[in-house]
């Protein structure tokens, strides 16, 4: 991850890192998301699925789950259609995650 | 002379060492007259260069005028059992020689846990888009031909009959496809063949599963034991043995089992066992043949296009991932059981799995698999597999993919890794349980009467010459 551009900590039973929304409601903020620990045994044969953010980022349709999550964190669903190898694999992931944090929408607070 | 490291890849039953990396002597690390053998210097350098790697040993050398299976001149004995103890010292594996029969490019090799005397390897393999075995026939004798294979010999020659014969073969999935492959391996003459499967035939099998019966499906026979027994009615060889694997591929108790064969059929269809054996075809250097069938309908139900592909994972040629025959974004899926999830994939707008095969139909997924076996073992035209083929069903065309391997794919970035690869199999309990169910289960009295009647009929066919 530190060398496709966001450093990752371990935080309890997630991976953390910072990305850049680059449109949305966020446009230009940095987001904490991360990945669930469980999930990332065969990287990078097999990529997560989860991708996990603060409660307060919103999408006009997504499915979430609290699993490995603290309180004031959901993990979202996302699908990552991950074919093309010419692409590192921890770029093309944090590409998928930049994509969806791209689409959020401003909260209803 | 040449030094070599290996990694260990370990089945269930077999070990293999696989060839990693050269280490070439440097000036002064070898003999440039007389008795061309290694210097202390040499070895102890890449005994610590192995080390490093987290590699063991390998001493190379030739005999260029002899061919077959090479065994140790006393003098070559001397020098291997000399190192044993450096290199296993410094590597903490043991010392593995090969010798190369310059004749016919033959290599044999040796293991050496002791400095008295190597244990023998049963067999050295070469993969690319051919295979090449060279056998020891002492461990592995040499199969007799049988009379019922005279035309499967005077297709190919007695020698590549007795290569390929020798091959052990695991059929991964005996479904339509798995289950008509391992019937036509089990009739060229194979004398090891594995099926694995943890499913039981069901009624909606019966019309693509051609040689099951509705007694299999009415006792919820394991697929793979009506393989078993079409097989051994199938075999020609004098001796054959089928192992029978009620086993997931997805769980490490499948992935060590699998380590013990050399060329893997990949009869499956999901996400997570593709992946699974994707991997192995370039860790542990098996070669894996895969392919499917995909048919498109029309809104009306009638049929609009089918497509069935089929390629070779070896070395050199791309894995299904470089290939788009597999989403690794989907084995995460799988993997959570998402696939089967009706509220999930209307949730995510994806498409439910396609569930359409024909009979007539997938005898052509078998068939080109079938070929693609041919061409690695065989080598027809001295040519190897070809590029990965698809058939377009409504156009009749043929086509040659020219898919290249990803530079960042991460399959076949780990060439020959063997036991240092990623775990993608996982340990889980749901195959199992289906395993156990099924040998608790009873069934009719009816049912257990036919099966006798059916057991007592098979084996006295069996017997006849
Ligand atoms: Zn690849």
């Amino acid at each position: 991850m530190t060398a496709a551009g966001a450093p990752a900590w371990a935080d309890g039973a997630r991976i953390l890192y910072n990305v850049v929304a680059v449109g949305g409601a966020l446009a230009g903020d940095k987001v904490t998301t991360g990945v669930s620990l469980a999930e990332v045994h065969s990287w990078p044969m097999v990529p997560p699925h989860w991708i996990h953010l603060p409660a307060s980022v919103a999408f006009a349709a997504t499915n979430v789950d609290s699993t490995d999550c603290p309180p004031g964190w959901v993990r979202h669903s996302r699908e990552f259609s991950f074919t093309d190898m010419a692409t590192a694999p921890a770029l093309a992931w944090l590409r998928h995650v930049r994509g969806f944090i791209s689409i959020a929408i401003p909260t209803a607070a | 002379m040449l030094i070599a490291t290996y990694a260990l890849s370990t089945g269930s039953e077999r070990t293999t060492a696989l060839v990693k990396t050269v280490i070439l002597p440097r000036e002064g690390e070898r003999h440039l007259h007389g008795n061309a053998s290694f210097t202390s210097a040499y070895v102890l350098r890449a005994s610590v260069e192995a080390q490093a790697l987290g590699h063991g040993l390998i001493l190379l050398h030739s005999h260029p005028h002899s061919a077959g299976w090479q065994r140790l001149s006393d003098m070559d004995r001397n020098t291997e059992s000399e190192y044993e103890r450096v290199a296993r010292t410094i590597t903490k594996t043991p010392l593995v020689g090969m010798t190369l029969g310059g004749a016919d490019e033959a290599w044999s090799a040796r293991f050496w846990f002791d400095r008295t005397a190597p244990s023998w390897a049963e067999s050295v393999r070469t993969v690319s888009a051919k295979l090449k075995v060279t056998w020891n026939d002492q461990l592995r004798g040499i199969p007799a031909v049988t009379r019922s294979q005279q035309r499967t010999v005077s297709s190919w020659g007695e020698s590549t009959q007795k290569s390929i014969a020798r091959l052990r073969i695991l059929v991964v999935g005996a479904g339509s496809v798995g289950l008509d492959v391992a019937q036509r391996l089990a009739a060229t003459g194979i004398e090891e063949i594995g099926v694995m499967d943890y499913d039981a035939v069901e009624i909606v099998n019966l019309d693509r599963m051609i040689g099951a019966t509705r007694l299999d499906a009415a006792l919820g026979r394991a697929k793979v034991d009506v393989a078993a027994r079409l097989m051994k009615s199938a075999a020609t060889a004098r001796r054959f043995r089928v192992s029978t694997h009620e086993v997931s591929i997805t769980d490490p108790a499948g992935v060590s089992m699998a380590l013990d064969y050399d060329v893997i059929f990949s009869c499956v269809d999901r996400p997570w066992p593709r992946a699974v054996l994707n991997e192995i075809a370039y860790s542990d250097l098996i070669p894996v043949i895969d392919g499917g069938i995909a048919l498109d309908t029309f809104r009306d139900g009638r049929m609009r296009n089918g497509i069935w592909r089929a390629h070779t994972l070896v070395p050199g040629r791309p894995c299904m991932a470089c290939l788009g025959q597999l989403v690794l974004g989907d084995v995460a899926l799988d993997k959570n059981g998402l696939l089967d999830d009706p509220e999930y994939i209307a949730g995510a707008n994806r498409e439910a799995p396609s569930r359409q095969n024909v009979a007539a139909l997938s005898s052509s997924v078998s068939a080109a698999l079938l070929a693609q076996f041919v061409s690695l073992t065989a080598h027809p035209g001295g040519r190897g597999v070809s590029a990965p083929l698809r058939y377009l069903l409504s156009t009749h065309t043929l086509e040659h993919s020219a898919a290249p391997s990803g530079p960042y794919c991460p399959y076949e970035n780990a060439l020959a890794v063997g036991d240092a690869r990623t775990p993608i199999a996982e340990q889980r309990e749901d195959w199992r349980a289906i395993v156990r169910q099924r040998s608790t289960k009873k069934a009719t009295l009816r049912l257990r009467g036919l099966a006798a009647i059916e057991g007592i009929l098979t084996r006295a066919i069996g017997r006849l010459k």
